[in-house]
């Protein structure tokens, strides 16, 4: 018996399942080793039945048996705790992007709950009263009035400091450019000239810090002691 | 242990919502690989798969297990629905040219589902590749030859399991799934040679 290569292709299949028997199994192998044709097929089809061994499964979306539940039972799937909490968060584990995004919300949250009054290390001493929206609403309030009053006082500190410093850089100029007027003019009106401008130079800064404001008292007290000892002298 | 399909079929058919679930629970997957594979898009495998179930739930009173295994019968009524489902589409009915390019609707997104994890980026690609060739050339086959290979090659149901399903007789079952890979293999091959080494 002679098989062309058409009537082998017919056995191919079953000899990869090893059901090939006597002549024909003889012949079939015989082809394959003097037709690189049939040869190439049968490697073919050998590496097609690998790939489906090795297929995966796919698994359907839980959304997909719910529906089929509610279509069929018109009941929804009786899941436990565990299972619950599996399916709420599995976009967590299946999706590092949404981990991500679910991450900075979370600071975000946390940094906005911060804002309006909320602490951790204040948390036994929470009650149900905290977290109504008049009191959460109080609590955001009072956070912004803190911040933009701490804002408002530095603000004017620096301001206040910014003022010293310029009114000491002119007092030190000042004090340079005394000893060459001196030299110009007679000692008489050089003893008048002296203490008229310090004095200005005092009267303004005085002026300056008549209403500090409170976050600078601390700042300014030993300033004004100064001021004080030198009237008294 | 797992309780056995029978005591719960017979629960379900009694009415039991708990029963129906745990069927569902243990069935879902086969059925939606089953359609999934025969389709190749997986929005049409959950809508396929949805039918096939309500058509079970509507038919459980009909199975009895003297009659063969659940798994067969289950497996009987998605494959009517899918050639029912094959012969509505007039798109499936257009044989899909190798000249064609990829289509973003199927081989993307089966790439998309496959599971990650594999030893190397590059093997993982690999696979993926060979496993969207086999579904590309999958889609090629008649019904008759598809279902054959798919039943037999991916769902590895027996001779015997695949002759109750389709209701033919074994012999016939044998010589399908023959021709069905021999066909599969000269469609793989074609597509190798006209993407050349990408797909090798």
């Amino acid at each position: 018996m002679r098989l062309d290569c058409h009537e082998i292709e017919e056995y191919l299949s079953d000899y990869l399942d090893n059901s090939l028997e006597g002549e024909v199994l003889a012949e079939v192998r015989q082809h394959l080793k003097e037709c690189p044709s049939c040869l190439g097929l049968f490697n073919e089809i050998k590496a097609a039945l690998s790939l489906c061994e090795v297929m995966p499964q796919l698994d359907p979306p839980a959304r997909l048996i719910e529906q089929i539940l509610v279509q069929t039972t018109g009941k929804y799937q009786s899941w436990g705790l565990w299972e619950y909490f599996r399916d709420l968060f599995r976009p967590l584990y299946t999706s590092p992007r949404f981990a991500t995004g679910a991450f900075l919300a979370a600071v975000s949250f946390g940094l906005a709950l911060n804002a309006m009054g909320f602490s951790f290390a204040r948390l036994s001493q929470l009650k149900l009263s905290d977290f109504t929206p008049r009191a959460m609403a109080q609590g955001f309030q009072r956070t912004v009035y803190l911040t933009y009053d701490n804002s408002v006082r530095r603000l004017n500190d620096l301001k206040i400091l910014y003022e010293i410093q310029t009114r000491i850089d002119e007092l030190r100029t000042q004090a340079s450019n005394q000893p060459a007027k001196e030299k110009e003019k007679p000692a008489s009106k050089k003893e008048e000239a002296k203490p008229q401008s310090s004095a200005s130079a005092m009267e303004s800064m005085v002026a300056m810090l008549w209403s500090p404001p409170r976050g600078l008292a601390e700042i300014l007290r030993p300033v004004e002691g100064v001021d004080r000892e030198e009237k008294n002298c | 242990m797992t309780e056995p399909d029978v005591e719960i079929i017979a629960q379900a058919r009694r009415g039991d919502p708990l029963a129906w679930e745990k069927l569902v629970g243990r069935h879902s997957r086969r059925i939606y690989n089953l359609c999934y594979r025969f389709v190749g898009k997986l929005d049409q495998a959950e809508d396929l798969t949805q039918e096939a179930f309500i058509k079970i739930f509507r038919n459980l009173g009909n199975y009895s297990p003297e009659s063969g295994n659940f798994v067969t019968w289950i497996v009987s009524v998605t494959r009517n629905l899918l050639i029912d489902h094959y012969r509505q589409s007039k798109s499936e009915r257009m044989t899909v040219s190798i000249d064609q390019p990829l289509d973003a609707d199927e081989d993307f997104t089966l790439l998309d589902t496959l599971p990650a994890g594999r030893p190397s980026p590059q093997a993982e690609v690999e696979q993926k590749e060979q496993a969207a060739l086999l579904h590309r050339a999958l889609k090629q086959l008649s019904p008759d030859l598809r279902e054959a290979v798919i039943l037999r090659d991916l769902e590895e149901l027996t001779y015997e399991e695949i002759a109750v399903v389709l209701k033919i007789p074994d012999g016939t079952v044998k010589s399908r799934i023959n021709r069905g890979r021999v066909e599969l293999a000269k469609c793989i091959q074609r597509m190798r040679l006209q993407f050349g080494g990408s797909m090798a």
